[in-house]
């Protein structure tokens, strides 16, 4: 589901964000570009992610942050990723405040409640596989960032 | 070991902020807590791990077991317990 759901074209990688609203906004203006949100998606995704952060702790080298919002904001499902050439500060999901510095970034725009815990769920078991996720940090092609996915 | 069988009512499930929810309460207690999603019948999961929490795919209206072994195991199942029944403080 994920593999089918990422955008090629909403695929940054080593990109060297300011901050998190930095990478959040640019994942979100692909994703608009491409049609896939309205253009109010940024803004109530940086809106959920100050009420309710997504930052996550992994186990490897790396934190990761899955930022979404609403299906209201969102026209037909799809996934953004970045990985970051250093890491930005986004606030923990559990302990909002937690500060974790983060370096691959999901931005998921669903269109149902329903298929947002599939996602999350999808989303969660790649977090856990630090092997996938190294790789995916060192990968420097969006075809590389597909076939990880496509396991 | 005591356990407890919760039915998950939320329009969201498991995911987002009842996840988040029911992580921090599980993280407030000493003892080892593990959740399984009984609808799908997958294995039983670390309750205080968000991540693992989120691979559950727990949907609305899915039945999950609770268990908890060790310190304060009854007074976390009756916190956690407390937190589903009251559909994560939302109406």
């Amino acid at each position: 589901m994920l593999a089918e759901l990422l955008e090629p074209d909403a695929i940054l990688l080593h990109y060297p964000a300011q901050d998190a609203e930095d990478v959040v906004r640019q994942l979100s203006q692909k994703l608009f570009a491409k049609g896939y949100v309205h253009e109010s998606f940024a803004d109530a995704a940086l809106h959920r992610e100050a009420e309710l952060p997504t930052g996550l702790v992994l186990d490897g080298k790396v934190n990761a942050a899955i930022p979404h919002t609403d299906v209201d904001h969102v026209i037909r499902p799809a996934v953004a990723l970045a990985t970051l050439s250093k890491p930005v500060i986004f606030r923990h999901m559990i302990d909002p405040t937690e500060e974790v510095p983060v370096q691959i970034v999901f931005l998921l725009a669903l269109d149902q409640p329903k298929s947002q815990v599939a996602m999350l769920q999808e989303v969660a078991s790649i977090l856990q596989d630090a092997v996938i996720i190294e790789r995916m940090m060192e990968a420097d092609s969006v075809s590389d960032i597909i076939a990880l996915l496509q396991r | 070991m005591p356990t407890i069988t919760l039915t998950v009512n939320h329009p969201a499930g498991l995911h987002a902020r009842p996840a988040a929810e029911f992580v921090k309460t599980a993280a407030a207690f000493p003892c080892n807590i593990t959740v399984r999603n009984i609808t799908d019948d997958k294995p039983a999961v670390n309750a205080k791990s968000i991540l693992s929490v989120l691979t559950l795919g727990v949907h609305q209206g899915y039945e999950i077991e609770v268990n908890a072994e060790g310190d304060q195991a009854q007074e976390a199942l009756q916190a956690i317990s407390d937190l589903i029944k009251n559909n994560f403080g939302e109406t």
